[in-house]
């Protein structure tokens, strides 16, 4: 699978969490999504995700994609409301859109180099990673080596080269995954952060003492060489679950032991901000907007967006104010 | 970075080995290669001649590097994911070829401004009211802010990139590293 394709397989999950709120989700599941903080439309989602994947696809340049969001924004009525406006809640400012474009950029180019470097042959010849700083930037985090030596003793030193200042470990150490915030084992480790991984030939891994380990090493047991499957292990009854069911609503089904993402299906009911659109009728909207709603369900597709997306986005910016049927 | 350069290096062509398994090996350490000389002409980039935030082209580059097995090749891929690999476009190819670059519309637009770091023109109009200079006669041009007549971007018609062969390793680092990586696994076996 490649970079363009692990973005383009992400559900599509609108929720009102923040991102202390995602980070709480746990990490098979947050993996499979393509969310944002605080954003609940899937037409916008939608949009972002289509966009951050021709960077990754066509080498567009971050400039036209943050200048074709903001255009996205627009057309869906999107106000970030005086409190948020220029602050990294504010969808249109280059910082938030710089966070959300740069994660996701690389998140899906270090887990197609993760495929790539985790194969039987790979594994051989080059059996560890090392944690280098890879892109510059203005203040570096200085704490990388303080949080290597938490995790390292985290997780027993499983893997983990020790007698070096170099950062070490096995590429299927558990190290990468808790030393990483998005709870992944490759790029990036944090937000804004510029740390990433060099592959560490078997020579190298000889003199820092994983020769032994490594010749146990065998590739990772994750859904790759093909289907990204939207679904990790979460058992029905428990709080995690009920945080997911309150958090997430019809978007995630938990059912023995496994939850996943649902795909987004516009046959059946849509919830946004209190409004409920279903293929019979639309639940929720003011008395004077529910008349419109016959207009409204006759609206085609458009731009391939499907039809309740539309109607929603429709319905959201009359309530606005931003537009008008008349 | 939008093109993709395939790597079937010749020199390198009597190091691959016919197993399949050590040629996924070969891949891998070509791979390893073009990705760590793309991390160190990362590191060693000179400041911008305006000022500029550092980017880090390179390093970014290095993030896009695939080492994978075609036919009775080890191929090394530097570019966008999934494109097609017949597409032309810019980028490390021809940083490491060498070329002139000519405008999509009238000109070439360079942030000489940090105030539009990576940021182009059609972008950087939604905030603020931007006007062209460009005195007849004159080689270059420049976009400026009409309120503060702060100069952001220069404009030229076309701008020539020199070959950097720098860019990548030469086939000899590569058939090197290529060796190394495989020569311990057939006197193990």
């Amino acid at each position: 699978m490649n970079a363009t394709e692990a973005i383009l397989r992400k559900a599509l999950v609108g929720s009102d969490l923040d991102t202390a709120g995602w980070a709480r989700v746990d990490a098979g599941l947050r993996d499979r999504a393509f969310f944002s903080s605080q954003i609940q439309s899937a037409e916008v989602l939608h949009g972002m995700r289509s966009e951050i994947a021709k960077i990754l696809h066509d080498g567009k340049s971050m400039s036209e994609v943050r200048r074709d969001i903001r255009e996205m924004l627009d057309r869906t009525g999107y106000d970030p409301g005086d409190d948020n406006r220029g602050t990294i809640k504010d969808l249109y400012s280059r910082q938030r859109l710089d966070v959300m474009i740069k994660t996701n950029v690389r998140q899906a180019r270090g887990y197609a180099k993760h495929l790539s470097s985790t194969t039987p042959a790979a594994l051989l010849a080059y059996p560890c990673y090392e944690f280098v700083r890879v892109l510059h930037r203005r203040v570096p985090r200085s704490n990388w080596p303080q949080r290597w030596a938490k995790a390292a003793n985290a997780v027993g030193f499983k893997g983990v080269a020790r007698g070096t200042t170099r950062m070490i470990a096995l590429k299927t150490s558990p190290i990468w995954t808790t030393l990483n915030v998005f709870g992944n084992p490759f790029p990036p480790f944090d937000f804004n952060s510029g740390m990433g991984l060099i592959s560490v030939n078997a020579a190298t891994c000889k003199e820092v003492g994983l020769a032994e380990e490594a010749k146990s090493q065998t590739p990772p047991d994750v859904e790759m060489n093909g289907s990204l499957q939207a679904e990790t292990r979460i058992p029905d009854d428990s709080r995690e679950a009920d945080a997911l069911r309150a958090a997430f609503g019809d978007q995630v089904t938990i059912e023995n032991g496994i939850a996943r993402w649902n795909p987004y299906d516009p046959t059946k009911t849509f919830t946004t901000a209190g409004v409920t659109v279903t293929p019979e009728g639309v639940e929720g909207l003011p008395p004077e907007l529910l008349a419109l709603v016959p207009a409204l369900m006759r609206t085609k597709p458009q731009n391939g967006v499907r039809t309740l997306e539309a109607i929603t986005g429709a319905i959201m910016m009359l309530m606005n104010g931003k537009v008008s049927l008349a | 970075m939008d093109m993709r350069l395939t790597l079937k290096p010749d020199a390198i062509k009597d190091a691959l080995p016919a197993d399949k398994e050590l040629l996924g090996v070969a891949a891998e350490a070509m791979e390893a290669c073009v990705t760590q000389n793309l991390m160190e002409k990362n590191n060693s980039t000179r400041p911008n001649p305006f000022g500029l935030p550092k980017t880090s082209y390179y390093g970014e580059a290095s993030e896009t590097v695939r080492g994978g097995v075609e036919g009775d090749s080890a191929v090394v891929t530097v570019g966008p994911d999934g494109a097609d690999p017949k597409s032309p476009g810019m980028g490390i190819a021809l940083h490491f070829y060498g070329g002139t670059v000519f405008p999509k519309k009238k000109a070439l637009a360079v942030p000489i401004s940090p105030a539009v770091a990576g940021m182009w023109p059609s972008e950087g109009s939604r905030f603020g009211d931007i006007v062209m200079m460009w005195a007849k006669g004159e080689d270059h041009g420049f976009l400026k802010d009409k309120k503060t007549n702060e100069l952001l971007w220069m404009l030229l018609p076309k701008a020539t990139i020199p070959a950097d062969p720098t860019v990548l390793p030469s086939d000899e680092k590569l058939a090197e590293e290529v060796e190394s990586a495989i020569l311990p696994l057939l006197e193990a076996s």
